[in-house]
């Protein structure tokens, strides 16, 4: 049957309604918003000439391309333009505009990040791509993001998705994921050079270049080092500075456009300052070292899209990744490989896509007296299958999207990680969705296979041994969430969401009953821990973005996270410390404002204020700081920029573990020169 | 700057766009733009352009001439129209389609990689993340249209190929 329409004759609401429905829904009435849905006024992109239609982004979310507005999940983009303007060193920092995710420094060279809660200086339970490789180790199932870097310059995007991706990304996208996306290579022709130095950045260097070998192949080369000063320190030296050198590659061939292959990698080394405790079972039992980490690394990686005769889209992905570390307590190294293959077609309303992926991570830890890994080899195999089907109805206004993730690994057996959204775009300012997803943290070799013992009293002396066990199942969560966005006006944008996770078998360490050891001499008294899953319980919250164009040459940009964590330990767990330390350690309330301005022709000016919550469990006050970053283009192929980082106060502390004492982040100051001629 | 998502507009909304100025920047015959008839855009089948072709293009006037978004889903329907668009899932019906407007002024806008190829005057492709077109100047000479100087600059022109 032939559905016609016009243009003509749909009913216009007023954009007041609009607004009073953005912050209804803020204010949790979430029954009345679709209510309020009007055709409220769209950008109208034909005012823009055919020239400028033609130079705007579409990039798109998720391992399917996707149209933005319209991704039915808790997502937000960092972009090139604000990474630069920021003035950030880091990746990891330039994480800490999205809301709701907590990137607190431990000291100069670590970091805790946790999203929705749940942050620790391993990172766990979120996965983090750069580029379609996976940076989350199986080692510890965190992220080492002192070694996860590029030529800032070149990151095109960081998509930040709050919540279980699990269907599309992967076991471990629990609390969320970090995808990472450079710059095509024919998007950074050409030589690019900056360097530039200051009170905490003693020294950085970064140089690239960008060239093309004509028949659709373009490549590009750098090269980065930097050299990052201590954080502040009450009563211990300044042993966290830091040192890295990477260097890397990237080529695109576009074939035709429906047949592109990309291949890049990158290696790196570099020295990280640590303070650690070395225990023994001989007296003095312990003693404590400053020295560096050792780091290094490389990656290989291939991917190739073809567009079939049929419409089809064939994506086939696959990598390989080496990464060393050498602590004084351990050291590990781990050789990765993967194989991801993944179709997309549309059949009349449906649009489906079909993954499989195999991957081999093989790990060799060196281990100290305190610290045990037994195995010290071990190869893991993950195999991983996935669907998604997406049925559009009523000319794509009502969209519901229905996938799951099937995978096999070497530690808990079959997951299955299902999820089901909903998005309907009621007018095309304005969209509501909804998910419901269940997700699982796969056990990771320290659960099972690693012992951990260290002295409490060297008098006694009485020892407490952490062991790994293989009874440990996976952590469990599920996610339900709705959220809205609208275009209020032609200038503003409002990004909202409310989530409720239910969790499961979360970890927990079940002391046991003391028990006497004499071999090796001397004798002493150890107190047993082992792993359970002995935490449970739920949380919640709101996460509010916006954006704001008061005036062409100002931007405003802000978002506000509310979260709050209620676990407890089961009835049959010994555990008395995990629920009420993990609830303690998440900032109930983060706030950012950015504010960009445009200084004549060849200036800019940018802020951005930061508020992030008290920790109480961990004994973090609140803290409310600014960065601001000065831009100044003399002639177009020079930049010089003043950066300022934490400029409210000398020093402040975000997260302990610093060696035994809170080492606290510096007001710092930088300046850069970047040449692009 | 860092963005919520709603203030990147969405592929097909700049594509929508982009059909506005296609019937802005291109010249029909008389025959093929009677008076007081409306200036009418046609979508074959799935409409992948959400709720942005009837909000953007709503109440335009184009050519002098009230502008009606109608869809359908069978080659049959395809009546009087100005634009026919024929998304990329109806590639199996493209060259039924398009035998059925042979020579008629219609500008066919498309998507999927034998549009042109089989006939089809522009076609709508996304490179890095950009929208862009090709057009196939042939065919829509043959269909008596001449586009504007506007359009043929920012297309990549594909030579000519036998539309039957």
């Amino acid at each position: 049957m032939p559905h016609e329409g016009t243009a003509e004759g749909r009913p216009r609401r007023r954009t007041a309604a609009t607004r009073v429905a953005a912050l209804a829904c803020v204010g949790l009435a979430w029954g009345q918003a679709g209510a309020f849905a009007a055709d409220q006024k769209l950008r109208d992109l034909t005012e823009l000439t055919p020239e400028q239609l033609a130079n705007i982004e579409v990039t798109s979310v998720a391992k399917k391309p996707e149209r933005r507005s319209r991704t039915p999940a808790a997502v937000y983009v960092v972009t090139r333009d604000h990474i630069r303007r920021s003035g950030v060193t880091t990746l990891v920092d330039a994480l800490r505009l999205a809301p709701g995710i907590h990137v607190a420094r431990i000291d100069s060279n670590k970091w805790a990040v946790g999203i929705r809660g749940f942050a620790s200086s391993l990172t766990r339970s979120v996965l983090v791509m750069i580029d379609g490789r996976t940076v989350y180790t199986p080692l510890f199932a965190g992220t080492y993001w002192e070694v996860q870097d590029t030529l800032l310059e070149d990151v095109e995007r960081i998509e930040v998705i709050r919540g279980p991706g699990g269907s599309l990304w992967g076991a471990n996208a629990v609390n969320g994921v970090i995808n990472i996306i450079t710059r095509g290579s024919r998007d950074t022709q050409g030589a690019f050079v900056k360097a530039g130095g200051g009170t905490m950045e003693h020294g950085m260097a970064g140089i690239r270049y960008g060239g093309a070998a004509g028949q659709g192949v373009t490549y590009r080369a750098y090269a980065k080092g930097f050299e990052r000063g201590a954080g502040f320190h009450a009563t211990t030296s300044d042993f966290d500075d830091w040192r890295m050198a990477r260097a890397g590659f990237r080529t695109d061939w576009e074939r035709t456009s429906g047949d592109t292959v990309r291949v890049q990698g990158d290696i790196y080394r570099g020295d990280a300052g640590l303070r650690t405790t070395i225990n023994r079972l001989s007296p003095p039992f312990q003693e404590t070292v400053e020295t560096d980490t050792r780091l290094s690394g490389g990656n290989l990686l291939a991917h190739w899209q073809h567009r079939s005769s049929s419409g089809a889209e064939w994506s086939l992905l696959t990598y390989y990744d080496r990464t060393y570390r050498d602590e004084p307590t351990f050291s590990e190294a781990r050789n990765t490989g993967d194989l991801d293959l993944q179709r997309q077609a549309v059949y009349g309303r449906h649009d489906l896509v079909l993954g499989l992926g195999y991957r081999v991570s093989s790990g060799t830890a060196r281990s100290a007296s305190s610290i045990v890994f037994a195995p010290p080899h071990r190869t893991d195999h993950l195999w991983t299958a996935f669907f998604r089907d997406e049925l559009s109805f009523a000319a794509g206004r009502f969209v519901v999207a229905l996938g799951s993730k099937l995978e096999h690994n070497g530690y808990s057996g079959f997951e299955v990680q299902p999820n089901l959204q909903a998005l309907w775009t009621p007018g095309a300012g304005q969209s509501l969705w909804a998910a419901v997803s269940r997700a699982v943290r796969t056990p990771s070799r320290v659960e099972h296979d690693l012992t951990i013992t260290s002295v409490i009293d060297p008098r006694t002396p009485t020892f407490i041994q952490l062991t790994g066990s293989r009874q440990f199942r996976p952590e469990k969560i599920i996610t339900v969430q709705v959220g809205h966005r609208a275009q209020v006006g032609p200038r503003v944008s409002l990004d909202t969401v409310v989530f409720h996770n239910t969790h499961r078998d979360l970890l927990s360490l079940e002391a046991g009953s003391p028990v006497r050891e004499s071999s090796p001499p001397p004798a002493r008294l150890v107190i047993p821990y082992r792993l359970g899953n002995g935490v449970q319980g739920s949380s919640y919250g709101v996460e509010v973005s916006s954006d704001w164009n008061p005036l062409a040459w100002w931007q405003i940009g802000g978002s506000y996270s509310f979260l709050r964590m209620e676990l407890e330990n089961r009835s049959d767990s010994l555990d008395t410390s995990t629920a009420a330390s993990t609830n303690g350690s998440a900032p109930r309330h983060m706030a950012s404002i950015l504010s960009q301005v445009k200084l004549g022709s060849s200036a800019v000016f940018d802020v951005v204020g930061r508020h992030v919550g008290a920790l109480p469990a961990r004994r973090i006050p609140a803290y409310t700081t600014v960065d601001a970053r000065l831009g100044w283009r003399p002639v177009p192929a020079f930049e010089l920029a003043l950066v300022g980082q934490n400029l409210l106060d000398r020093h402040h502390p975000e997260f302990p573990g610093g060696g035994g004492e809170t080492v606290e982040v510096r007001r710092g100051v930088y300046g850069t020169v970047t040449w692009t001629p | 700057m860092a963005r919520a998502q709603p203030l990147a507009p969405t592929e097909y909304e700049v594509k929508a766009a982009f059909l506005y100025h296609f019937a802005r920047y291109v010249e029909w015959p008389a025959d093929g733009l009677p008076a007081d008839e409306a200036f009418v855009i046609t979508v074959f089948g799935d409409d992948p352009f959400g709720p942005a072709l009837d909000a953007m293009l709503q109440g335009k006037r184009i050519h002098d001439r009230r502008l009606v978004v109608r869809r359908v889903t069978q080659p049959e329907q395809v009546g009087r129209t100005q634009i026919l668009f024929v998304g990329e899932s109806q590639s199996e019906d493209l060259p039924r389609i398009l035998r059925r407007l042979e020579s008629t002024p219609v500008l066919t806008v498309g998507e999927g990689p034998l549009f042109t190829k089989a006939g089809g005057m522009i076609r709508f492709n996304k490179e890095r993340d950009r929208v862009g077109f090709e057009i196939n100047l042939a065919s829509a000479e043959r269909a008596r249209l001449r586009i504007s100087s506007q359009l043929l600059k920012l297309a990549r022109i594909v030579g000519p190929t036998s539309s039957a």
